[in-house]
């Protein structure tokens, strides 16, 4: 199977799959485009991830690549978010950095599989707390004046706790 | 099936006091602390039963005043009887769209699950300590308790950690641990999820269990009475399985303890705090640092509360929470708690894509007004597809013509169990032209105005008049025949006028795929309609004729040589047919998952049955001898 290398913004250069790293329509656009894939030894520089991103990318890919092609969008499917599989559940249990790296990554590198159930993560992350308790969990500032404050607690006043 | 029977509609069983609950002094002393143990007075509301409103056999009216069954197990008509169970409403495919027991079109939505309910008074106000919920068939299928105080205030008492499971044939007096109420409660909300179910769960009573007379102040009493406390932590550590006198058995031992035991007890027995998530701190990455669009993504995968939870975090997040593509489906029926005017004034301008929105069970007991729902739908009505009202007792005959004037593109519209509208309040709904999906359920539409919807919405795929005591069988399906030849599913449980003669005009209909004419008794089969019918309908998946006792061999028959899709067969009570037609049923329609065979004479037989479960495991069968 042929292969291609992919550098890391730190310059660490792995070898993939062309068929894994088509799971990503920026590498699968380059690739295309530009007719890399004769050129055994090009490099694709990824300036935007770094190795250890890099790295869980890929074994995201390499174990999701006989997954069936990501259907259309479909705004209601985009609601669900309990159907996280094991595996992706045990391979997302990583710090918040890793974490929104992945989705960076995952943005960049345009891989709708792995996007999705990163954002499902921080979303059933967010599901069911307080607003100071999201505050807490991601470390998010209240940057509200006290008006402004005021005016957004009374417009959701009818959803406060009880 | 026994003859309909009434119970005792005051469930008064006298408030008593502690320690002096046997000589029912009464009025008491008021220093007294005092239990009430109290059974429903009235039913407020429901969504769905399997009985009709012209009798008291299996309504909701059932689970008012005392247990009359518990602790007997069975189906029993002096009960009240869920009218679906089972993942079967679900289940049909394609069709299942079209089905009315269904959760939201969106598959993670929080209303998922949250499929019957029912709402009782209560005879006086208290601090709920425990409830008590009699489950005499095919119990385990309370989701949530939710306390009320009859302004449209809901506290949640308990909620299902899990989705429900079926513990087993046995009756059970369910009484899980409750959460504290903030405020004295007079009525109590029950809801069910029953797709664990095998067949239909049945209310015996619902005890509510309190301290009376109520607290002036809104503190709690129960954190502030040791006495109370200790009852509760007590009865928690007994588990579920006490009658209700024992709370007024343990009020007499009470007396005999000192309070500071007591105070000692209920001091090392307080609540534990509430546990946060460590949270590691050495993000490289932090939320703020992701791009507007990949927060957009996340908030798309958010839930409405969570997401008006997130438009107070930060001045971002907020900005962001207001986008309006956010909102295009907007399910409210899960936060029927907390709506009110106030929601709908705030969630209006954010709403200009809403294609998608329900306000089942939503604004009742004064909670939203009329004229704020009104005014609501004037604002967001025209981008509208799908609207759905069951149970929101609010919309009354303005409502209704706003509704029809706002939102005329609407393709699916539910009034199921909007009771209070009267027949004449329907006939401004004769300015919708595109409805496919049309759920009446319960209501007291007349004749005429539904003629007038059938003609005027000539794409209808479905129809709902289960249970609408003003309209006739006959008539209704003409109509239909005549101007919707596209219909895909009619339910019609329920119509006593329906007769041969309609289920002739429904040979008109050659794409139906769902019918249910379940108790609708004047069918007489022996006239040949339903042989008729299976040749004119051959994509029929799912025909429910429960109760209909003329259905005979000839009918299963020409079901089995004639509807190769059928997956869902209701012949509950019929007398005459046997075991061959069933046999041959099961051979050619291969599809079959559920057969109720139930109080059918000649199929009692367990050795049959076991037969039928050995050779077609993929089907569930529904028989009263199954136990």
């Amino acid at each position: 199977m042929p292969t291609i290398k992919l550098q890391s913004s730190d310059g660490e250069v792995f070898p993939v799959d062309v068929e894994i790293a088509k799971q990503s329509v920026t590498i699968k656009t380059m690739l295309d485009d530009l007719g890399m894939e004769d050129e055994e030894e090009e490099i694709v520089p990824l300036p935007n991830v770094n190795a250890a991103i890099l790295k869980k990318v890929i074994q995201w890919a390499t174990y999701h690549k006989d997954d069936p092609p990501a259907p259309e969008d479909d705004e209601n499917k985009e609601k669900r978010t309990d159907d996280i599989t094991s595996w992706d559940a045990d391979f997302l249990k990583v710090d918040q950095g890793t974490l929104f790296e992945l989705i960076l990554a995952s943005n960049y590198l345009d891989i709708k599989g792995l996007l999705d159930v990163t954002c499902k993560t921080v979303a059933n992350m967010i599901k069911g707390k307080t607003p100071e308790e999201i505050r807490k969990t991601f470390n998010i500032k209240n940057d509200f004046t006290p008006s402004e404050e005021e005016q957004v607690r009374k417009e959701n006043e009818w959803c406060e706790e009880k | 099936m026994a003859v309909d029977a009434v119970k005792a509609k005051d469930g008064i069983n006298g408030p008593r006091a502690v320690g002096d609950w046997r000589s029912g002094a009464w009025p008491p002393d008021p220093s007294t602390v005092l239990f009430v143990e109290q059974y429903a007075q009235r039913v407020l509301d429901f969504s769905a039963q399997y009985g009709s409103d012209a009798s008291f056999s299996y309504t909701a009216a059932n689970c008012l005043g005392l247990p009359a069954q518990f602790p007997s197990y069975g189906d029993s008509p002096q009960t009240f009887v869920l009218m679906s169970y089972g993942p079967f409403w679900e289940k049909l495919s394609p069709t299942g769209q079209y089905t009315s027991q269904r959760g939201c079109t969106y598959p993670d939505c929080p209303c998922h699950g949250y499929l019957n309910f029912v709402d009782l008074l209560y005879p006086h106000s208290v601090i709920g300590i425990a409830i008590y919920i009699y489950e005499t068939y095919n119990p385990g299928c309370v989701r949530e308790i939710w306390g009320g105080d009859c302004l449209g205030n809901w506290t949640l008492l308990w909620r299902s950690p899990s989705d429900p499971e079926f513990p087993g044939h046995q009756p059970r007096a369910f009484s899980p641990p409750l959460l504290e109420s903030p405020w004295p409660i007079q009525m109590v909300r029950v809801i069910f999820d029953h797709r664990c179910a095998t067949n239909h769960p049945e209310i015996d009573a619902v005890a509510l269990l309190g301290s009376y007379p109520q607290t002036t102040t809104h503190s709690s009493l129960l954190a502030s009475n040791p006495i109370l406390r200790m009852v509760l932590d007590l009865r928690i550590k007994a588990g579920s399985s006490q009658d209700p006198g024992f709370l007024a058995l343990l009020g007499t031992n009470l007396s005999t303890t000192s309070l500071s035991e007591l105070q000692t007890f209920a001091e090392s027995s307080s609540c534990e705090p509430i546990l946060t998530a460590n949270v590691s701190l050495e993000c490289q990455s932090s939320f703020a640092s992701l791009p507007r669009e990949v927060l957009f993504m996340i908030f798309q995968r958010l839930d409405l509360w969570s997401l008006r939870k997130c438009a107070r975090v930060c001045k971002l997040f907020c900005d962001i929470a207001q986008d309006p593509k956010l909102y295009s489906n907007v399910c409210l029926k899960s936060l029927f708690h907390s709506v009110c005017d106030l929601t709908l004034e705030s969630l209006a301008p954010k709403m200009t894509l809403t294609t998608y929105l329900n306000l089942s069970w939503c604004g009742n007991y004064g909670k939203i007004s009329s004229g704020a729902l009104a005014t609501f739908l004037a604002t967001i009505g025209s981008s509208l597809r799908q609207l759905r009202l069951s149970n929101c007792h609010v919309a009354n005959a303005p409502v209704l013509t706003q509704l029809a004037r706002s939102c005329s593109d609407l393709v699916e519209l539910n009034l199921s169990n909007c009771h209070l509208l009267d027949s004449r309040d329907f006939s401004t709904l004769s300015e919708l032209r595109k409805l496919k999906l049309l759920n009446l359920y319960r209501t007291r539409i007349g004749q005429r105005e539904l003629n007038t919807l059938i003609r005027s919405n000539e794409g209808l795929l479905m129809l709902n008049v289960s249970a609408c005591r003003l309209i006739d069988g006959d008539e209704t399906a003409e109509a239909l025949s005549v101007h919707c030849p596209n219909l895909v599913a009619l339910e019609m449980w329920r119509n006593s006028s329906l007769t041969w003669s309609g289920v002739d005009s429904l040979c008109q209909l050659p794409f139906l795929r769902e019918l249910d004419l379940g108790w609708c008794t004047s069918v007489d089969a022996t006239t040949g309609s339903l042989v008729r019918l299976t040749q004119k309908c051959p994509r029929l998946e799912k025909v429910f004729l429960t109760a209909h006792r003329q259905t005979t061999d000839r009918d299963i028959l020409a079901m089995a040589a004639k509807l190769p899709r059928l997956e869902q067969l209701d012949i509950m009570g019929t007398k005459n047919v046997g075991v061959g037609a069933i046999r041959t049923l099961l051979r050619d329609c291969s599809r079959l998952s559920l057969l109720d065979v139930s109080y059918c004479e000649l199929l009692e037989d367990p050795l049959f049955l076991n037969e039928l479960k050995t050779f077609y495991p993929a089907c569930h069968f529904v028989s009263s001898s199954n136990l």
